[in-house]
Parts: C-alpha cells; sequence; structure tokens
C-alpha cells in the first residue's frame, strides 16, 4: 500500500530520518572542522608573516627560509586536505546519499 | 560589483600588455598612437572581442576557450620555468641568492615585508600595515567561493560528483601554476631587474613577458630569440584576459537575464529564447561599461584590484551562500541584510579608502578623502557581512522549515537536481 | 645576470606578436561559432549544456582563475616585492578549500544556473528586488 505524499511532506520526512541525519552528521563533522583547521593554519602563516619576521625569516638550506618553506608547506596541506575529501566522500558520504537518492525516487510504501 | 572589479582587472592588463610587446615608448608611436592611446584603443578591441565571445558562443563557446588558453598557459608557464631554473642550475637557493642581490633589497627580498606589513618608524603606520595584510589574506581565502564567475562554473557539469571531481583538478593545476609563477617572479627580479620592470610598467604587471624575452636572448640567440619568446608568452597573456574577460561578462550577463528579467520582471514566465537574448543584450552593454571604466582605471596593479573583487565577494555573496546551505534558521531578511551589509560595508570604505583617494597609486590621486587606513576592507566589511545576514535573520520571524528540508536534502543527496 | 637589450622590442617581434594573438583569435572565435550552432536552450547558454567533463571543467575553472591578475600580476608582484607576492598567491590556492567543502556540490545540487538561484530557494515570494548591477540579485522566485 503506498502513500503519496506532498513534495514538502516528503522532503521534511527524509531530513528526520535516520539516514540522513547520518549523512549529514558524516558531513558536518568532516567539512567544518576541516574548514576550521585550514583556515587556522593558513591564518597562523598570514600572522607570522605579519608579526614574525625575526622567525620566518631564519635560514634553513642557502637562501630558502622558513617563510618560504612555511608557504610551500600551505601548498602541501592544501593538496592533501583536497585528497582527503575526495577519498572520504567517495567512502563515506556518497554511498549513502545515493541510497538516499534512489529510494526518493520511488514512491514510498 | 564583483566582475566588475575582476573585469576591469583583466582589460588593464591588457592595456599595460600592450605597449610593451608592441614596443611602444613614451613619445614613440605606432599606427599613428601613443602609447596611451595604444593602451585604449587595447582596452577597446579586448572588450569587443569579448563581447563577441559571450553573445555568439555562449557557456559552450567560452568554456571551450577557456581550455585552450588554460593549456596554452600551463605550457608556455611551464617552459619558461624550467628555463629559468636551467639558469640556476636548477638550484632554487641561487635563485633566490640573485633575485635578493638584484632586486637592491638583500635579504629582505626573500622575507615577508616589503609591501604588506611594512615596518616603519611609525607605529601606527606599521599597525595599519600589518592589519591591511591580514585584511588581505583573508578576503583572498573567502573570496574565491563567492566569484559568481566561478560559481556559474560549477553548473556546467551534469552532476555534484563531477562538480567536485572538477574543483579538485582546478587545485592541483592552478597549485602547480602557482609554483611556477613563484619561480617566475624570482627569475624576473633576477635576470630582468626591479628598475626595467617599473620603467616599463610602475605596477610590475609586465614583468612576466620582459622575463620571456630575457629567457628568449638567452636560450634562443641574441635579440631575435628574445623577441620570439616575447611575441609567444605576451600573445598568451592576452589570450588569457581575452577568455576571462568573457567569462566574466557572461556571469554577469546570465545574471541579469537569469535573475533579473526572468524571475523578476517577467515571474518566471520568460520564454526561454527571450530570456537567452536579454542575456546576449546584456552581455553587450556590460562590456561596453566595463571597457569605459578600465580606461579609467588604468594605474593600478592588476593583482591588487582583484584582491578588491575578492573583498566585496567574501563579505556580500559568500555569508548569503553559506547561510542558505547551512542555517536553518536563514531567512528572507537575512540574505537581504547579508547581501547589503557585506556589499556597502565593502564598498564604502574602499571609497574611503587610500585605494579611491589620498596616496600616489590611487584612482585620484589630486584629493584626499580617505578616513579608512586600509586598501583593502574585508577583515571589517566580512565580519559585517556574516554579522548582518545573522541580525536580519533573528530579527525576523519568518521561518520555513519546509524550503530548508528540501534545500538540504537536495544539496546533500543530488535528488531533483537539473 | 643576463643583460637586456636596451630596445625592449623590434618590428619582428611585433608582427609575430600580433600574429600569433590573431591566430589565436581565429581559432576560438571559429570554436564559438561552432559552439553558438549548439546552443539553444537556457541551459545551453548559461550552462553549456552541463556536458563538461570534470577535467575538461577543472581545466575551465583553472583557466579561469589564472587570469591576468595570477600570471602578470602575481610574477610581477613577485619580481618588485619578492616575498610578498608569494603571499598573495598562496591566499588564492587555499580559498579552493572553501569552494570545495562549502560550496561547490551544494549549489550543484540546489540550483540552476547562477547563485541567485541558491538564495531564491530560502527566500519568500514576493518581489523583492534590488537593482544592483552585477551582483547577486535577490529575487524573489516561484518555486520550482
Amino acid at each position: 500500500m503506498t502513500t503519496e505524499a506532498t513534495p514538502s511532506e516528503k522532503y521534511l520526512e527524509v531530513q528526520r530520518s535516520e539516514e540522513f541525519a547520518g549523512l549529514r552528521r558524516k558531513l558536518r563533522n568532516f567539512v567544518f572542522p576541516m574548514t576550521v583547521a585550514f583556515f587556522l593554519w593558513y591564518a597562523l602563516y598570514v600572522l607570522l608573516s605579519a608579526y614574525a619576521r625575526g622567525f620566518m625569516s631564519a635560514k634553513i638550506v642557502g637562501h630558502i627560509n622558513v617563510a618560504l618553506l612555511f608557504g610551500l608547506l600551505q601548498f602541501v596541506s592544501t593538496f592533501l586536505i583536497a585528497w582527503y575529501y575526495s577519498r572520504y566522500a567517495a567512502k563515506e558520504l556518497d554511498p549513502i546519499a545515493d541510497k538516499i537518492n534512489a529510494d526518493l525516487k520511488e514512491p514510498r510504501s | 560589483m564583483v566582475s566588475i572589479f575582476y573585469l576591469i582587472a583583466q582589460m588593464v592588463g591588457a592595456g599595460a600588455l600592450v605597449s610593451l610587446l608592441l614596443g611602444i615608448k613614451p613619445g614613440t608611436t605606432f599606427l599613428g598612437m601613443d602609447a596611451d592611446t595604444a593602451k585604449v584603443a587595447t582596452i577597446i578591441l579586448v572588450g569587443a572581442l569579448m563581447i563577441v565571445y559571450v553573445v555568439v558562443g555562449g557557456m559552450k563557446g567560452t568554456t571551450y576557450v577557456q581550455i585552450v588558453k588554460a593549456f596554452l598557459l600551463m605550457t608556455g608557464a611551464l617552459v619558461m620555468t624550467l628555463l629559468v631554473l636551467a639558469h640556476y642550475k636548477f638550484n632554487l637557493s641561487t635563485l633566490l641568492g640573485d633575485a635578493a642581490q638584484q632586486s637592491g633589497k638583500g635579504e629582505a627580498f626573500l622575507q615577508p615585508g616589503l609591501r604588506y606589513g611594512v615596518e616603519t618608524a611609525s607605529a601606527s603606520a606599521t599597525f595599519y600595515s600589518k592589519m591591511d595584510l591580514l585584511s588581505l589574506g583573508i578576503a583572498l581565502v573567502l573570496g574565491t567561493a563567492g566569484l559568481p564567475h566561478i560559481l556559474t562554473r560549477f553548473y556546467t557539469v551534469p552532476t555534484a560528483r563531477v562538480a567536485r571531481k572538477s574543483v579538485l583538478w582546478a587545485i592541483g593545476i592552478i597549485g602547480v601554476f602557482y609554483l611556477f609563477t613563484l619561480a617566475l617572479g624570482f627569475g624576473a627580479a633576477a635576470l630582468v631587474g626591479g628598475k626595467a620592470i617599473t620603467a616599463q610598467d610602475k605596477a610590475g604587471n609586465t614583468a612576466a613577458p620582459q622575463l620571456a624575452q630575457a629567457l628568449g636572448i638567452d636560450y634562443l640567440g641574441g635579440d631575435t630569440g628574445g623577441s620570439v619568446l616575447l611575441a609567444i608568452i605576451a600573445a598568451v597573456a592576452f589570450a588569457t584576459i581575452l577568455a576571462v574577460v568573457a567569462g566574466l561578462t557572461l556571469a554577469s550577463s546570465s545574471s541579469v537575464a537569469h535573475d533579473f528579467y526572468a524571475s523578476v520582471i517577467k515571474r518566471g514566465q520568460a520564454g526561454e529564447r527571450d530570456e537567452v537574448r536579454v542575456a546576449r543584450i546584456s552581455a553587450f552593454v556590460i562590456g561596453a561599461v566595463a571597457i569605459v571604466l578600465s580606461i579609467f582605471a588604468q594605474s593600478l596593479n592588476v593583482a591588487f584590484l582583484v584582491a578588491l573583487a575578492f573583498a566585496v565577494a567574501a563579505s556580500a555573496n559568500l555569508p548569503a551562500i553559506l547561510y542558505s546551505l547551512f542555517w536553518r534558521r536563514f531567512n528572507t531578511a537575512g540574505a537581504l541584510w547579508s547581501i547589503y551589509g557585506g556589499l556597502i560595508a565593502a564598498v564604502v570604505l574602499v571609497f574611503f579608502s587610500p585605494v579611491v583617494s589620498g596616496s600616489a597609486t590611487a584612482m585620484f590621486p589630486d584629493s584626499d578623502w580617505h578616513w579608512f587606513p586600509l586598501s583593502n576592507p574585508g577583515i571589517i566589511s566580512i565580519p559585517i557581512g556574516f554579522l548582518c545576514g545573522w541580525i536580519g535573520t533573528v530579527t525576523s520571524k519568518e521561518t520555513d522549515a519546509d524550503k530548508y528540508a528540501e534545500l538540504e536534502v537536495r544539496s546533500l543527496t543530488g535528488h531533483g537536481a537539473h | 645576470m643576463i643583460s637586456l637589450a636596451a630596445e625592449a622590442t623590434t618590428s619582428t617581434s611585433r608582427t609575430l606578436t600580433i600574429t600569433l594573438f590573431l591566430i589565436f583569435v581565429a581559432i576560438t572565435l571559429a570554436i564559438t561559432i561552432w559552439a553558438s550552432r549548439q546552443t539553444k536552450t537556457a541551459t545551453d547558454f548559461y550552462a553549456g549544456g552541463r556536458q563538461f567533463s570534470g577535467f575538461q571543467n577543472g581545466l575551465a575553472i583553472g583557466g579561469d582563475y589564472m587570469s591576468a591578475a595570477s600570471f602578470l600580476g602575481i610574477a610581477g608582484l613577485i619580481a618588485l616585492y619578492g616575498y610578498d607576492g608569494f603571499l598573495y598567491s598562496i591566499g588564492f590556492l587555499v580559498a579552493w578549500l572553501v569552494a570545495l567543502l562549502l560550496v561547490a556540490e551544494f549549489l550543484r545540487n540546489s540550483g540552476r544556473y547562477t547563485m541567485a538561484d541558491v538564495l531564491a530557494f530560502r527566500m519568500r515570494q514576493r518581489p523583492l528586488f534590488v537593482p544592483l548591477l552585477r551582483s547577486p540579485r535577490l529575487w524573489f522566485r516561484s518555486s520550482t
């Protein structure tokens, strides 16, 4: 026996479901902390560039100083975070999203 | 607003470029035009071409053009980077050392502080300079995700998964490219020299082509070699500008046609052909306006103009987008407040900053009405944008749980995306 | 250090540049005209028919981003001011994480062509437009 829900009821129902809540939680638990993290890491870099000139000028090898290294590390961290997100999303988020999507397409019974 | 700043930046770049590569020094002429007229003529020509691209090709056309140009640019930058590194036997340290020495500023050249967060005897000037650095840093990071012409590119793919992949690719490509510009910038400092660069363009926009020329002379043999490499890189740079301004104009005209005309004037009832026609017309108008404005903005460094665009994007657009996607309580009032608040804050602060008046490099160098000490408003205007959005939302009783449910479910699962 | 010839260019160089550029324009205009034949619907005009692959779109996004500001502006800033120019490019790059984590997919899933589509989702259906030029407009919109 199928019941026809109006579109908005349908979405509300999904939103309240365990499955969706799980998806949302997994997403937010990754994305929000990661955003804060990379933002703070970047902010650290900018603040040090502004206020810790002595530290940043210290040389490491030849003319390569801390500032340059720090800058390059930002590149590395960006690539890593992007890569990590793609793996996490494919493994943890996409399967659930696909399932919910598929379920939504069928009339609920 | 956002796209216009960006658009002007690109066209100014075109103007700056032409006098280098056509060898038009102040006082000489080319095709009967002097240096300044030639710059204006270039701006007009680039503007006209971009209008054609958008009106005729729409997103398909501009995207393919963008792809071709990206390929050319990456190749050109790669070649130049390899040549620069080869000159220093792939020793980054010696490259840096030479650059530092040639700059006349010694080791300070390799350290932060020559341009942003400059430390001077005056404590307050130092303070503001460092604040400016922070402001710039924040505006850059938050602005990208608010740039309309970038956002619109997330819609050119079939699904959100593909959108994710395209951003991943973009991060890789852009990251590598900025590593190239690192080498190219220091290479130019070492092999061309600050004086030669500022002699050609005081804001430094011609450093890369000049470096190309120097490399050509060194590696391809004599002046001809220099001319050839210069010509190639300059042509690529022009192509770059053309492709980007087309994209910007497209984003703007799409907004006028889809968001304004179709939704408001026609209340969602616009026929498709009609809407597309309006988009084409507005592309024309926007392009024309941009041409005129660019002619007035020629003395500013291009990266700087772009940073301003970012500040506005981060203050007005980003809060609205993030709140819309993630905040249940967000409502109409909140959206209006955040966009207006952020936009007005950013624009007003810029207007009263040293960028517009009161300094040698300002738009109006002979007047002074500035009271805002920073050249980038981000550190103030971005929080204002978020704050206004919050205030607007909580002071209005409107809520719409249904709508949010639909938005959240759809945005996370992709259901109903078309 | 390479010593730069006193005169920046010769007329051969000028001709070469202009020629190369015109070739690029010719090729891209041809592409554009070809594309226009396939541009019939609004989806085609605004979103290229939504047919681009991840790699193609990634290149296009990169292309849009690697503009005069990146190439000329940043190289120039680094050339004149050294390290501070590099700082700029870092900001430009890290910014993409915001787009990746918080914006890109969600926007694609919930909108059609422009950012304002998403905003309109959250807004009531009343005429509230703002005559701002070329910036995100807030329009009411009858819901899809």
